[in-house]
């Protein structure tokens, strides 16, 4: 019989009833049987009681579906700790910290010259830690200035991409993607810096990885600001 | 003996099997007031018994100050950690102190539980501003459930320790001035404005008496049952203060009326999404499988939310609407929403140099 069923609950007040009168006609029983025939009753009647109430209660909230449920303070974590990330360039991001990045897509991103990667130095240390990014959309005369700027930044990895008339969200849409493989690049909390000529571009690529990319933004202060500290792979329930 | 003591509570067992055996034993002895005294004994002994235990499942009062109105028991303090860089300073233990949070807009007033982690007391840290998450309790309850149904600080120590949450100052608000009055963490019309509590007076105090961040990237709420409604609503409907939520076990709808009907609009998770535009805010929604009400809010919610809101799903196969399900979300939930809160920052202008009156 269920826990939360209501025969449950009507067999729980039936029995209560029943004890009760049983009580009730044994009240004045002869003998020496009469005081523990008499607390038995009441005993059992409050037991009875209290249980039919719960048992009420518990379906109508429905803390405890199941006989299982009630029994068992099943604290058995069913969470996984995800794998270590790994990014397939780690072991060859051992010169500077700029590296120029060209995966086997960028001809199709149509950019002024392959994206340019910047790793902290923290990347190397924390081997276990995946880091937020920062895309820069910039022009070619910036893309210097961005990348000292990015150099200086401690916690995250910046992507330097400049984009040419030809380069759309679209064909930028599986950058983040290949990016995360290369690099032990965190799942969610990334912002595009987008100089005023593509801010246009920038949002149309959120839009497309709109639970990676949180912020659009003009500078990299305000970017670097809000992101994500580079943590270890979490503790996951299954989705 | 306090009340939640496993001692409180067979005590309280042994009076209520013993007061039905007073009771036959003197009844032939006894007269009307008599017999009218050993039934109410018989009464209170049991339900005292059945009440007793339904607050220690619910640490709805935390101590019997609390009980009959007082404040309730302050936790002692932890040790104070070891210091390091900030990516090594989470190693350590947290500190978990209480203090009276004054609310001159919502004109409650409260106390707070308030977790700061290890790295908060290092000379890196005494540098930094921290992300914050507000952590909501259900109804019935307190914030003392987190400590003593959910053993929060144990874990939040062990996921910062781990590295795979950020050093995060968590604040264990009070969501009603009253234990009996459930205000679902909305502004109740004629009664307690616990929406303004959280929102205003509670992160307003915080801004000022810790080093926290004080933008919306910084700030996160999570909430177990009434509380995961709470964090949800909360963050919807105040997307600039709030960046992300997660909702343990958490419904679409608030379970009372608040009387002005905004359960069935503003106050309606289902609603604002179906609604008004989507808000910028990430949301991690948890529940049991067999947990049919959290379970069909949290695909409710799923199935209306648009971009640029964010919902991830998590789910435990059983354990229905109980603490055992909570203790197994809190941690998956504490790291995703420090993966979606921006980490500790450099602190500008210092706000404050340490935290309050140690405790209050």
């Amino acid at each position: 019989m269920s826990l939360t069923s209501r025969s449950l609950i009507a067999l729980t007040l039936l029995l209560a009833a029943v004890v009760a009168v049983v009580t009730v006609r044994w009240w004045r029983l002869r003998g020496r049987w009469r005081p523990p025939v008499r607390a038995a009753g009441l005993l059992v009647f409050e037991i009875l009681v209290l249980a039919g109430i719960g048992l009420i209660v518990n379906r109508t909230e429905n803390f405890y579906p199941s006989w299982q449920d009630l029994v068992e303070d099943d604290t058995t974590t069913v969470a996984t700790t995800a794998p270590t990330p790994t990014g397939r360039l780690d072991t060859r991001l051992t010169t500077g910290p700029a590296v120029s990045w060209t995966p086997p897509e960028t001809a199709q991103w149509h950019l002024h010259s392959p994206p340019t990667v910047v790793v902290p130095a923290a990347y190397r240390r924390y081997a276990d830690r995946a880091f937020p990014v920062i895309a820069v959309l910039t022009t070619a005369d910036r893309a210097a200035a961005a990348r000292t700027r990015a150099e200086s930044a401690a916690d995250v990895l910046t992507v330097i991409v400049v984009p040419t008339r030809t380069t759309t969200a679209a064909g930028l849409s599986v950058l983040p993607g290949r990016l995360a493989a290369d690099l032990r690049a965190a799942g969610t909390g990334w912002a595009v810096v987008a100089d005023p000529a593509y801010t246009t571009l920038a949002r149309q690529w959120q839009s497309l990885a709109p639970t990676r990319f949180r912020t659009v933004t003009g500078t990299f202060d305000d970017a670097l600001a809000a992101a994500p500290p580079p943590l270890r792979a979490p503790v996951r329930l299954p989705s | 003996m306090s009340i939640d003591s496993p001692y409180t509570l067979l005590t309280a067992v042994t009076l209520a099997v013993i007061a039905p055996g007073v009771l036959a034993f003197a009844w032939d002895r006894g007269r009307i007031a008599g017999r009218i005294a050993l039934v109410t004994l018989v009464v209170l002994t049991a339900s005292g018994a059945a009440a007793l235990q339904v607050n220690h499942l619910t640490a709805t009062y935390p101590s019997w100050s609390a009980l009959f109105g007082g404040p309730a028991d302050d936790d002692p303090a932890g040790d104070a950690p070891a210091g390091g860089s900030i990516l090594d300073a989470g190693a350590g233990k947290g500190r978990l102190a209480t203090y009276q949070v004054p609310g001159p807009v919502s004109g409650m007033n409260m106390p707070l539980k308030v977790y700061l982690p290890a790295a908060y007391f290092t000379p890196e840290g005494q540098r930094l501003r921290f992300p914050v998450i507000q952590a909501l309790h259900g109804y019935p309850g307190t914030p003392d459930y987190w400590m003593r149904r959910l053993d929060a600080v144990r874990h939040l120590d062990r996921e910062i320790t781990a590295g795979r949450m950020a050093p995060t100052v968590v604040l264990f608000p009070y969501q009603t001035p009253d234990g009996l009055v459930d205000t679902e963490c909305t502004d109740l019309a004629g009664g307690p404005r616990a929406e303004t509590y959280l929102t205003t007076d509670v992160r307003r105090w915080a801004s000022e008496n810790l080093r926290v961040r004080t933008d919306r990237t910084g700030w996160g709420l999570i909430g177990y049952s009434a509380g995961g409604f709470c964090a949800t609503n909360l963050a919807v409907r105040h997307p600039d203060l709030y960046t992300a939520a997660a909702s343990l076990s958490g419904g679409a709808e608030p379970g009372i009326k608040i009387g002005d009907g905004s359960e069935k609009t503003t106050n309606n998770i289902g609603w604002q999404l179906a609604h008004r535009p989507p808000p910028p805010v990430s949301l991690y929604l948890a529940w049991a499988a067999d947990d049919g009400w959290a379970r069909k809010a949290g695909q409710r919610v799923r199935r209306l939310a648009k971009s640029p809101t964010v919902v991830d799903t998590a789910t435990v196969p059983r354990g229905g609407h109980t603490s055992s399900v909570w203790k197994q979300m809190e941690a998956p939930a504490f790291d995703w929403l420090s993966a979606h809160l921006a980490g500790p920052a450099p602190a500008g202008p210092p706000a404050s140099t340490g935290p309050p009156a140690w405790p209050t």
